[in-house]
């Protein structure tokens, strides 16, 4: 079970061809460009298998244009976040992107074998949202393509953003945020202590 | 039958496992409200029990399960391993079938028989995938799986010994598919032993490097298993419908936009519908649970 899970996170942000799709507006339309551009960028550096660094800054930059990193942050702490001082969320927030960037651009790194992202219809996700279909290929025709999803919604002032990864229905917001839970529930909601424990794990992934 | 001492055997394993669920503590229900919420969604109330068992897995797969795994991958190519897959996916076939029939999906049970009886004379015992060039798409069932469909509640989350992840309906499941398996007339104990090591050796050389990623990546590797064991069962009931097992967070957040923001998608299984003046986005039900 495990696998394909896996892979599909591996996967997140990943590599596009275009395939003609149907959709159902300017929106969709608007979120399914917006996705690819940014799967462009990640797939052109894990081709180029860039140095450590580089693929961080790129992955780095995909994060802080392309996602809501602030919506997702909160959502993955559940209520502890109303329990944060402004210090602790602060703290938070930037040790989340790190994870996060380091988290991805080592996962994709160390599977990334050529495939590439088509990017399928979009569906409306309520108002001011959609959900952007795609599918991961290689080149080789046994394997099983891998269905990933994009939820994309308008924010105010700051364009599309991307709020959720979901990997053949496995949710990578929900997944990360039952990782950061599960810790939290486990110290009895000491949150310094999870503070702690980010940013030794942030300082082992940025380790080159 | 057969396969009764191996049927003896797995119920000796759960027989203790129970046992030593039942003598360890139970994890107390948190009195404060935020950490009641967040323990309720584990639906791990054996947690301290399940961390002791992850542990000995962790250790079993160290010390013996991944060598043997390396070893494995290391030392047949690529295309020796795909036929083992192979002939072990022919095999586990008549379960599938099975259960697709249980589920009254008789459109999937079909395609599992014409798979299985396509590749075994065809394929050579299943060694080649004959059906799936014809466009038969395999697909895998279990009991645990036909549980959910006829609607049982998945019940709390338990780390069985050696086999990892599970709940109370899927453990029950894989006792009922092991005792049902129509392989087992056909075939004696150590051979079905052999075909669950080789099995569970192959599965393992498929995910060396995932699942060190995923351990390095984790803050708490035994949460992150824990969630991905719920949305994977979730996926492989609704039998990978896209959209049915939508995360759902309605990521409403104590954001000036909240209005804004999208009820999620209905889920098939109906979860409680997310409050939308909840200031913290609830968390997905992934399964249907009884209201507590």
């Amino acid at each position: 079970m495990i696998r394909r899970a896996f892979l599909s996170g591996l996967f997140a942000v990943s590599l596009l061809a275009m395939a003609p799709a149907v959709s159902a507006g300017p929106l969709e339309d608007e979120s399914r460009i917006f996705v690819k551009g940014l799967a462009d960028r990640a797939i052109a550096v894990l081709k180029a298998d860039a140095p450590k660094a580089q693929r961080d800054k790129v992955f780095e930059d995909i994060l802080r244009e392309g996602f809501d990193i602030k919506a997702i942050a909160i959502f993955c702490v559940g209520g502890y976040w109303n329990k944060m001082t402004e210090q602790e969320r602060q703290g938070y927030l930037s040790l989340f992107e790190k994870l996060i960037v380091q988290t991805y651009s080592s996962r994709m790194a160390s599977v990334y074998n050529g495939q590439n992202l088509e990017i399928g219809a979009a569906r409306p996700d309520g108002k001011a949202g959609s959900w952007v279909t795609s599918q991961i290929v290689s080149g080789n025709p046994a394997d099983q393509s891998l269905r990933i999803d994009w939820r994309v919604r308008q924010v105010d002032g700051k364009g599309l953003k991307i709020i959720d990864v979901v990997v053949t229905n496995i949710s990578m917001v929900v997944t990360q945020r039952d990782d950061f839970v599960g810790i939290l529930q486990r110290n009895n909601g000491n949150i310094p202590e999870f503070i702690g424990m980010l940013r030794d794990k942030v300082a082992k992934l940025q380790a080159p | 039958m057969k396969n009764k001492s191996f049927f003896r055997f797995s119920a000796r394993i759960c027989g203790v496992a129970l046992a030593a669920m039942l003598m360890s503590a139970c994890a107390t229900p948190p009195t404060d409200p935020e950490a009641r919420k967040s323990f309720d969604e584990a639906n791990d109330p054996l947690e301290p029990t399940n961390r002791t068992v992850f542990e000995f897995n962790m250790a079993f797969d160290k010390y013996l399960l991944k060598p043997v795994a390396e070893g494995y991958r290391w030392s047949l190519p690529d295309d020796t391993r795909a036929v083992i897959r192979r002939v072990l996916a022919n095999l586990r076939a008549p379960v599938t079938f099975g259960n697709d029939v249980l589920q009254g999906n008789m459109g999937r049970a079909m395609e599992t028989l014409m798979r299985m009886t396509v590749n075994t004379i065809m394929g050579m015992g299943g060694m080649f995938d004959v059906a799936g060039q014809y466009g038969l798409q395999r697909h895998e069932e279990d009991f645990g799986q036909t549980l959910a469909v006829w609607g049982f509640d998945e019940g709390p989350y338990i780390m069985l010994p050696i086999f990892g992840p599970s709940n109370i309906r899927d453990a029950i499941g894989l006792g009922v598919d092991a005792v049902a398996d129509p392989l087992g007339w056909f075939i004696g104990t150590p051979e079905l032993f052999a075909r669950a090591a080789v099995g569970g050796i192959d599965r393992r050389s498929e995910v060396i490097e995932p699942l060190d990623e995923l351990e390095r990546t984790s803050v708490d590797f035994y949460a992150t298993i824990r969630s991905l064991y719920r949305q994977r069962r979730n996926d492989e009931i609704n039998n990978g419908a896209p959209g049915m097992n939508l995360p759902a967070p309605s990521i409403s957040y104590d954001f000036p936009d909240d209005e804004k923001i999208a009820e999620p998608p209905p889920p098939r299984n109906p979860a409680p519908a997310p409050a939308a003046e909840t200031p913290a986005a609830p968390a997905p039900s992934l399964v249907a649970k009884p209201a507590s």
